[in-house]
């Protein structure tokens, strides 16, 4: 079986290409790699999304949350059982890539933004400090809800995903981008009902944490598309 | 390292069978894009699979490390033969009887994945398929975009999403619980483990609790713009919501042993006695 493939596939394929993302990633020189992505459409469109997010992930502003927050998402996270005393939750979980299939860089990142939103979004309802004009968004112009710095930030990083996604879109199995676009329906109804009960009751914690996991679900639908849309 | 795994074994028309030998508790994962994932635990060191390819330009490849011997990490990849005119959705049915120790990694976008008897812990992800997981002891977690998830006697921990999918749980005696669905519906059945923790979510369907009339468990229910409908006769208790009153419910039912969070935005929640 083995055997068969290599016979299909001499030079450095898409298989090849998968078994060294990571390391390329990593920083390892690999000149087939990119070759191979020049050549390869869905292996090409797969590396410059990523180049493209960890580009733009660079760009967002540092910003120091509290040692509070901190230890509030180290306890959550030890709650949830994602980390131990000897292993971070980052290890266990770059353990798993190395066993997985085509791993799931965008997913990777997708991931971590939302663990990114999910945890800020929640300190910022817990410590309501520094709220910052609304996100720009057509939808919210007349009438802005509330929203600190680095939510404005990271909901235009999924805004930036879904213009990705969208580019890519025509290109997805028509099955897929079917459920898809359902998915994404939804959550969008969701964020725009969740905005409009901020608007009119800003204290509305339970429609703000509403909002904070809608985007959170959109990041995750949005990384999977991204990575279907790659096979 | 890929190496070919097992024994061929005499197989239908388009059918592949292997055995695996495998140590007791091996990480199985299968990575399939459409078709039927079915996984069974068994009380042998050995995985049985089997094997049928649907869609023309697919193959199957198998992994197992260490190459030799029993199987600590066994991955079955479903790919596309010829990447120059891909397949829309390679599909393949996979049926597998593992070691009931196994541990599996479920990646099926466009198919169906149902597993029995797997102790170890499980993970699946799904994209319009549904996913049916019973008798589970390990961590449960599935993630679906459209797919409906059924968890029927699951002891370990769950956690189970869903965007448009319904969500089923059934006699349940994990101790911890986690289930949120966007636009579908969630329905928990069975009682509550003491000392438990059940938090379901949802935003526009509705969430059906149906327990027994002992069960005990702390409810804090919450509803933005949907309803609640409770049977059961509560001690209330605080906090006070900023709800409006007949948008939320804090009660302890029979002693409070367990703690059920219940949150859905415009969906009904109905509380009730089985």
């Amino acid at each position: 079986m083995r055997e068969e493939r290599q016979e299909s596939n001499r030079k450095f394929g898409c298989q090849e290409f998968d078994a060294n993302l990571a390391a390329y990633l990593e920083g390892e020189e690999n000149s087939d790699l990119r070759s191979h992505a020049e050549e390869c459409s869905a292996c090409g469109i797969l590396l410059d999304d990523i180049e493209a997010i960890r580009s733009a992930a660079r760009e967002l502003p540092l910003e120091s949350p509290s040692p509070r927050v901190w230890s509030n998402i180290r306890a959550t996270l030890a709650q949830e059982g994602y980390i131990r005393e000897q292993e971070s939750f980052w290890q266990r979980w770059a353990g798993r890539i190395t066993f997985g299939p085509r791993m799931a860089p965008v997913a990777a990142l997708a991931f971590a933004l939302t663990l990114a939103i999910v945890l800020l979004f929640h300190g910022d309802i817990q410590q309501n400090v520094n709220p910052a004009p609304a996100l720009p968004s057509v939808a919210e112009r007349a009438t802005p809800v509330s929203l600190s710095d680095v939510q404005t930030n990271l909901i235009r990083t999924v805004q930036g995903m879904e213009e990705n996604y969208k580019a890519r879109e025509a290109s997805l199995d028509p099955s897929a981008k079917q459920v898809y676009a359902a998915g994404l329906a939804s959550l969008d109804s969701s964020i725009r009902e969740c905005m409009e009960s901020l608007r009119n009751q800003p204290e509305n914690m339970l429609a703000r944490e509403y909002l904070m996991r809608a985007y959170a679900q959109k990041a995750e639908v949005l990384a999977s598309a991204l990575e279907y849309g790659g096979r | 390292m890929l190496v070919p795994a097992g024994l061929l074994m005499a197989a239908g028309p388009g059918s592949t069978e292997k055995d695996i030998p495998t140590s007791p508790t091996p990480r199985v994962s299968i990575s399939n894009v459409a078709g039927k994932v079915v996984v069974k635990g068994w009380d042998r060191l050995r995985i049985h699979v089997a094997y049928t390819i649907v869609s023309p330009n697919t193959a199957v490849d198998t992994e197992q490390v260490p190459p030799q011997g029993a199987a600590d990490k066994v991955r079955f990849l479903t790919y596309t033969t010829d990447r120059t005119e891909p397949v829309p959705n390679p599909t393949v049915d996979y049926v597998l009887q593992v070691p009931t120790g196994a541990s599996l990694e479920i990646q099926n976008p466009q198919g169906s994945v149902q597993t029995d008897s797997v102790r170890g812990d499980i993970s699946v992800e799904s994209l319009g398929g549904n996913v049916s997981i019973v008798d589970s002891a390990g961590h449960l977690s599935i993630r679906s975009v459209a797919g409906n998830i059924e968890v029927i006697r699951p002891a370990g921990r769950v956690e189970a999403s869903s965007i448009n999918g319904n969500l089923h749980f059934v006699n349940s005696t994990s101790q911890r619980l986690r289930g949120n669905t966007t636009s579908g519906t969630i329905l928990y059945e069975g009682d509550f483990v003491p000392g438990g923790s059940y938090v379901l979510s949802d935003y526009s369907g509705n969430i059906t609790i149906l327990c027994p009339p002992s069960a005990s468990f702390e409810l804090d229910a919450k509803t933005v713009r949907g309803k609640l409908d409770n049977q059961f006769p509560m001690v209330p208790r605080g906090p006070k919501s900023f709800l409006p009153p007949g948008n939320s419910i804090f009660g302890t039912q029979g002693g409070g042993k367990a703690t059920l969070e219940v949150t859905s935005f415009s969906g009904t929640i109905h509380i009730r006695q089985q």
